[in-house]
């Protein structure tokens, strides 16, 4: 699912993707995408209405609440031995998104801040990670 | 405002120091005491005091009649003894504020600022420190404070308890109920083990019972191990001790299997020959496919606590205290649509919501859920469709009703084999916005849903996604150390997981206090906790379904989609 990014983030993921194109960037660094290094966590939104067309702002805002917030990292969900913390590297950042509701069109504009990162260094921990139970299904 | 607050201090003080007088002169000590209630069976007696305690009606029937602050006149029905001591009375201890026990056992031994034998345990040292001293009640001062609301030490308790205007008679018919409460400590428990069991229902598959199993048999085990390095080594003990007491840390636990065989009416004598054979202090999970109700009334009727078996037909009951369960089961599903749709419906422009149920126990438990939702609601009600059992719903037949009906939202409460009916529904004239089905009821089938039904299709998904889930695979591997992952069901060995969890915790907070309601009672003052499997499970005072809530979500494009959520998580 792909959506517009606007600010520094967007310009250097463009940079980043063109060079991975034109195949001038190192092998590791095209390798691995800068977005997975990054985490984005929205701290607002709002809803934008189809132009000229009369919508429920109020469904809308509630709607756009869920869509932008499913665009937040979970960071409970980082498990490292050595654990991580999270390095702000861009504020005010905003992600537009299509509403997708079936009744209702529009797009969602999600304000959030962005976040490297760091794992710190596991060496000195016995790193079980590749142990993994199956999803839940 | 000052000389107010001063007027309102002198006005409390009086109101004391009359109440103290009266105590005085109004109840000459002993006559209470001497109030003959031989005339009753102890069984009566108990009968009559617990509906004064749990009631707060008098032996008449009448409600009881409390005084809140010394003289504002309160029905004792909403000052019921169970909301603050609990069902066990050995008290409550929430947000910092503590409710003293009031068990004969406590109430009639002087309390001291430590608890004798504990003294280094810093966890029963910080309860007992709560309390002021005080000596021990005599049947005498025990009734006094009941109706005046002075200690033995002359202090007041009127800030936080009301007094109760009770006769003699009703006065010395709570005081020996109060002498039975949590009196002798309940089957089960002996000096040096207490002993659990888990039902298991004949029939289900013996890999889901595994996974039940391994995550309990696992704690047993751990703790097991732990008691017996508790008596070796002087060092380990200390450091349990810190955290259980010597009490907890020294008892082995046991887990028996009670397996039912036959139909459901027969469960009743089957339970009843095992307890016999062998009581337990409670049930831990327990599985079965289908009835679950024998079971439930079997803990209700006997008093033993059953700690979140695993089924999707939980008794519903707004007053039965033994069972607590996972959820609602899969009617919280069709509950969850209900208030999706709520919350969208004005965008419908008056189109008809339709729910087409499959006859059998699941569709009818999430057509219920929805329906009685959704009534309250006040929007029109749904129109409603029934599939007869065993007859698959064809695509000609969705076709139809979707022409006739027209309808905003379509939910299709069925198994699997609907999904083959839904091809050729995204390009229909007049197709529902959304079609709503169950996750549980679909099953892994969910995870084949084709490309062109994705956007179309939304689901009812009771548990945390399975992307945020893998925090929790950590906590798993010491349980699945050796054994092969994927022989075990995931979401059975979580749930059995959290059993363990919730159950280590519990008679840690216990504090050596083994009675059953006391389990009960501690498991609802426990702080929400993160737990697997499930976004959110809370367990309030009273409250007997653990998890409330549901996602609604999409299955994302590609070929190893992901769930993503349409909803939060959508709560009663």
């Amino acid at each position: 699912m792909g959506y517009p990014i606007s600010g520094r983030c967007g310009v250097a993921l463009a940079l980043v993707l063109w060079g991975t194109a034109v195949g001038w960037l190192p092998p590791a660094l095209a390798a691995e995408p800068v977005v997975d290094k990054k985490a984005f966590m929205v701290n607002d939104y709002r809803y934008e209405p189809p132009e000229g067309a009369t919508a429920n702002l109020d469904i809308g805002l509630s709607l756009c609440g869920t869509r932008c917030h499913a665009l937040s990292e979970n960071f409970a969900s980082y498990i490292k031995p050595g654990g991580w913390r999270l390095i702000k590297i861009a504020g005010n950042v905003t992600i537009r998104v299509e509403l997708n509701n079936p009744f209702l069109g529009g797009q969602c504009v999600c304000v959030g801040n962005e976040y490297k990162i760091d794992w710190y260094d596991a060496a000195t921990y016995r790193d079980r990670s590749e142990i993994r139970t199956p999803a839940v299904e | 405002m000052r000389e107010n607050v001063l007027l309102s201090n002198r006005i409390t003080l009086w109101r004391v120091a009359l109440l103290f007088l009266a105590t005085l002169f109004v109840q000459p000590p002993g006559s209470l005491a001497a109030q003959d209630i031989s005339d009753l069976a102890p069984a009566e007696i108990i009968r009559l005091g617990e509906q004064m305690y749990l009631k707060g009606l008098l032996p008449s029937g009448k409600p009881m009649q409390a005084y809140v602050s010394g003289d504002i006149p309160m029905e004792g029905t909403s000052f019921t003894c169970v909301s603050c001591h609990l069902h066990s009375g050995i008290g409550s201890f929430e947000a910092n504020i503590a409710t003293p026990p009031t068990n004969g056992r406590i109430l009639y031994q002087e309390r001291k600022p430590y608890i004798k034998g504990f003294e280094n345990v810093p966890s029963y040292h910080r309860y007992a420190s709560y309390f002021p001293v005080r000596p021990a009640y005599t049947d005498e001062t025990l009734a006094a404070l009941i109706t005046t609301g002075f200690d033995p030490t002359g202090r007041s308790v009127l800030k936080v308890m009301p007094r109760y205007d009770l006769d003699d008679r009703d006065t010395a018919i709570m005081i020996a109920y109060l002498k039975s409460l949590s009196d002798q400590f309940s089957p089960g428990v002996s000096e040096n083990e207490i002993k659990f069991a888990t039902v298991i229902v004949e029939g289900v598959d013996p890999a889901a019972v595994a996974a039940m199993l391994l995550p309990l048999e696992n704690q047993i085990n751990r703790k097991n191990s732990q008691a017996l390095t508790y008596q070796s080594s002087p060092r380990l003990a200390r450091m349990a001790n810190n955290v259980m007491g010597p009490d907890l840390g020294a008892k082995k636990f046991s887990l028996a299997r009670w397996v039912l065989k036959g139909a459901p009416e027969t469960w009743r004598a089957q339970l009843d020959a095992y307890y016999r054979a062998e009581p337990v202090f409670a049930l831990l999970g327990g599985i079965s496919d289908g009835e679950w109700e024998p079971v439930h009334r079997f803990c209700e009727e006997n008093r033993i606590p059953d700690l979140l078996p695993q089924t999707d037909y939980p008794v519903l009951s707004n007053s039965d205290w033994y069972t607590l369960y996972f959820s609602r089961g899969v009617r919280q599903e069709g509950e969850a649509a209900a208030r999706y749709l709520h919350s969208m419906y004005d965008l419908f422009a008056g189109r008809a919501v339709v729910q087409v149920v499959r006859d059998g126990r699941v569709g009818k438990a999430l057509g219920e859920g929805f329906r009685e939702v959704w009534a309250t609601t006040g929007h029109p009600a749904p129109v409603e469709i029934v599939l007869p059992e065993g007859e698959a719903l064809s695509g000609e037949r969705l076709r139809q009703i979707v022409a006739e009906h027209k309808p905003a939202a379509l939910l299709l409460w069925d198994d699997a084999t609907v999904l083959a009916a839904l091809e050729g529904l995204p390009d229909q004239a007049g197709r529902p916005g959304m079609v709503i089905a169950s996750s549980s009821y679909l099953g892994k089938e969910m995870w084949n849903i084709s490309e062109s039904l994705r956007d179309l299709l939304y689901l009812t998904y009771p548990f945390r996604l399975p992307q945020e889930e893998g925090r929790f695979d950590v906590a798993l591997k010491g349980v699945l150390a050796g054994k092969n992952p994927s022989d075990y069901d995931q979401k059975i060995l979580r749930r059995s997981y959290i059993v363990g969890e919730l159950l280590s915790k519990s008679l840690v907070q216990m504090r050596g206090e083994y009675y059953r309601d006391y389990l009960l009672d501690v498991v609802g003052m426990m702080a929400d906790s993160v737990f697997p499997l499930y976004e959110r499970l809370g367990f309030g005072p009273g409250q007997r379904y653990a998890s409330k809530g549901c996602f609604i979500v999409q299955l994302g494009k590609g070929a190893n989609p992901q769930l993503e959520r349409r909803s939060e998580w959508v709560t009663q």
